[in-house]
């Protein structure tokens, strides 16, 4: 039993850190209509910024400093590159961010090197047991960043304003342009706090798991399932999705069920893409995602 | 007629410039590649789908060939020529099956899609080693088999003109197809789906059509790969492939038929030659590539061809002044910008590489940070004399217009 419990919050944990990711990506997705290959690129440059901030400033420091320093390059690129680019349609500019994901890599590999990096956390949260559980404090820590994140989003997103014209911006950008609001400003908001999210993710996960070039190319296209199967542009979807995702990838590792002569364990990389492929097919609009989208 | 003489023209010439060995092996690598490149073209330049997952199709195709090899050194009677068609048939069908999920919406979906399909088919493939062979693959001997009379699987040169019999009739079925409704069809789907979904056909039966000739190709030149290589092993699955097959077709021009050649020879270079010059030849193509899709959505071989085709009236102008500076400060700032790109390359391997690095007939000193100053304000100055040249000919060609 308590095992269950420890990997249903292990589960969680992975979930929630999902979701942090996908979250920018669908809003991104909703109301710019492009796919940001360069997401996962973000991701990783918010671990490696992390890294390289906590060296001088300490871990506490680099975990606000990383994300914003991310999110301020992220709204950057909209700005210089994407922007120039609206004209072009979307295409130009998915093609421009699958390009800078190039970039990125090698600009990482360039800075830090091709060898994972030896980065941990704080010894404060690098404890085993939370309340007699075998729950390492690492992903209590990140259940609560994320939580604490995410309920921000959404007090920002349906509580203020800003998030009014955000929502409204997705639906009907010329309307709440005629309205007087600046959508381009918008979409560079909206762009640079999705990398900031991404950012934070990387933080969480480059310091729990592990800070390697490769860690954009495995978590991008989990990302892009938790976007297909919650739904596109659907916050909520992805949510679910993202839970979803995680809960199945943490299950089918811990319980290493016997399926014939495969284990479950050697499947749980293949698991998030069997679910996607099954969506398609039984619901291809995704969980909540709109009909004849 | 013109275009076929000169293809084959060029296809019998270079061999004879490379000579056999090492070049030849490398020019058949690039044909393969090339075939890999005219299926993505067919996809991308013809009917605007943007698959991110087309190893699925390559490596399917591969595996489907070596496993006809495989049962020819076991004594079938399978013609070795013919395991490439084969091979493409093969995997033709399992983009058929694929297909239908895959191609419903365009766009951003069919992204998403792909991409989730070649990350299944690359976790898949090791968990199933009767098939796939596991961590080291499969492999198989291209000199068994039917010869089919004097085709012999132990000669390069064979090889080399087998690739380029599949290369010429892909490129001449190709173009034989463009030209038809078929052609028509899918053109009309990218550039207006809706409109023709009232005229006639079902714009996601016409995507899934040529989804399914764009991975017949792929399946063919994953053949020629596994007749070429005699091996394949899971990594044939890496989705890092199709992003490279994306990148080189997108880079060299996905609308020509001399992109698709260009593209294949430089996925060659960019595995063999060019990490040999420089540690950074990843990052410059990257960037390169950023820059094409933001400037030159027509890609290289696009650009050559608008050079080519240029109004004759234009080309015989001398440039002016400002153009030749502009030029110069481009030039300059790449030479700097790169110079520096070098250095921190090597200055990630100080110990082994030494702090001495020559570059365009400067001698850089690493442990110095003057160099690096120097480098950077060199780079900074010739950035701002293109900018400000730049700058001036715009205001110059609209005066003149005005």
């Amino acid at each position: 039993m308590e095992f269950f419990f420890v990997s249903v919050l292990n589960g969680l944990s992975y979930g929630l850190l999902l979701f942090l990711l996908s979250a920018g990506l669908t809003l991104i997705l909703g109301i710019m209509g492009v796919l940001n290959f360069a997401h996962a690129s973000f991701y990783m440059l918010g671990a490696y910024l992390c890294y390289a901030l906590a060296q001088h400033w300490g871990f506490s420091a680099a975990l606000v400093l990383a994300p914003l320093l991310t999110g301020l390059l992220g709204a950057g690129f909209e700005h210089l590159v994407m922007r120039p680019l609206h004209r072009q349609g979307h295409v130009a500019e998915l093609l421009v961010t699958f390009g800078l994901s190039y970039v990125v890599l090698e600009l990482i590999q360039l800075l830090w090197g091709r060898a994972p990096l030896s980065f941990s956390l704080p010894q404060a949260l690098q404890g085993t047991s939370v309340w007699m559980l075998d729950l390492p404090v690492s992903r209590l820590f990140i259940m609560a960043v994320s939580l604490c994140v995410l309920v921000a989003l959404w007090w920002l997103l349906h509580r203020t304003r800003t998030g009014l014209v955000v929502q409204a911006a997705i639906t009907h950008p010329d309307m709440v342009q005629a309205l007087g609001h600046n959508v381009p400003a918008v979409r560079m908001l909206v762009f640079g706090v999705g990398s900031a999210l991404a950012g934070l993710a990387g933080v969480l996960a480059g310091s729990t798991f592990v800070t390697e070039p490769a860690m954009a190319g495995a978590m991008g296209a989990v990302v892009f399932v938790v976007v297909v199967v919650g739904g596109m542009g659907s916050l909520l979807g992805a949510f679910v999705a993202s839970l979803l995702v995680g809960m199945l990838q943490t299950l089918a590792l811990s319980w290493d069920l016997p399926l014939g002569s495969i284990s479950s364990a050697r499947l749980a990389p293949a698991l998030p893409f069997v679910l996607m492929v099954l969506m398609l097919i039984w619901r291809p609009q995704g969980l909540l995602g709109k009909q004849g989208d | 007629m013109r275009r076929a003489l000169f293809l084959v023209l060029l296809l019998l010439l270079l061999p004879m410039w490379t000579g056999q060995g090492h070049g030849l092996s490398l020019l058949t690598q690039m044909g393969v590649a090339a075939m890999a490149c005219l299926s993505y073209q067919w996809l991308w330049g013809q009917g605007g789908m943007l698959s991110f997952g087309q190893a699925v199709y390559t490596g399917a195709g591969a595996y489907l060939a070596v496993h006809l090899m495989r049962m020819a050194d076991a004594g079938w009677p399978v013609p070795m020529v013919l395991v490439p068609l084969l091979a493409g048939l093969g995997t033709a069908f399992l983009a058929w099956a694929l297909g239908g999920i895959s191609t419903r919406r365009p766009g951003a979906a069919l992204a998403m899609i792909t991409l989730g399909l070649g990350e299944l088919a690359w976790a898949l493939a090791p968990v199933f080693p009767s098939v796939f062979g596991g961590e080291g693959g499969l492999s198989a001997d291209r000199t068994a088999g039917l010869s089919l009379g004097i085709w012999q699987g132990a000669n390069p040169w064979h090889l080399y003109a087998l690739v380029c019999v599949y290369l010429l009739l892909a490129l001449w079925g190709l173009g034989k197809v463009e030209h038809s409704p078929l052609g028509l069809y899918v053109r009309a789907v990218r550039e207006q789906a809706g409109r023709l979904a009232h005229v006639g056909p079902d714009p996601h039966r016409v995507r899934w059509t040529a989804f399914v000739l764009a991975g017949g190709i792929a399946g063919v030149a994953g053949g020629l790969s596994a007749m070429v290589f005699e091996i394949v092993t899971p990594e044939a699955f890496n989705p890092v492939r199709s992003g490279e097959l994306l990148l080189f077709t997108v880079l060299a021009g996905s609308r020509h038929w001399a992109g698709a050649l260009l593209g294949g020879a430089l996925t060659v270079l960019a595995h063999t030659t060019l990490p040999q010059w420089t540690p950074a030849s990843g990052l410059y193509l990257g960037v390169l590539f950023m820059v094409l899709v933001t400037r030159a959505p027509q890609g290289l071989a696009g650009l050559a061809l608008q050079w080519w085709r240029r109004e004759p009236g234009r080309s015989l102008t001398w440039p002016k002044p400002v153009a030749c500076l502009q030029a110069v400060a481009a030039l300059g700032a790449l030479g700097f910008a790169g110079g520096l790109v070098e250095m921190a390359y090597q200055y990630q391997q100080l110990s082994t590489a030494g702090s001495v690095m020559p570059w365009l007939g400067l001698t850089l000193k690493l442990d110095q940070p003057l160099h690096w100053m120097g480098m950077t304000l060199a780079a900074l100055v010739w950035a701002g004399v293109w900018a400000v040249s730049s700058t001036h000919r715009r205001h110059a060609t609209k005066e003149a217009q005005a």
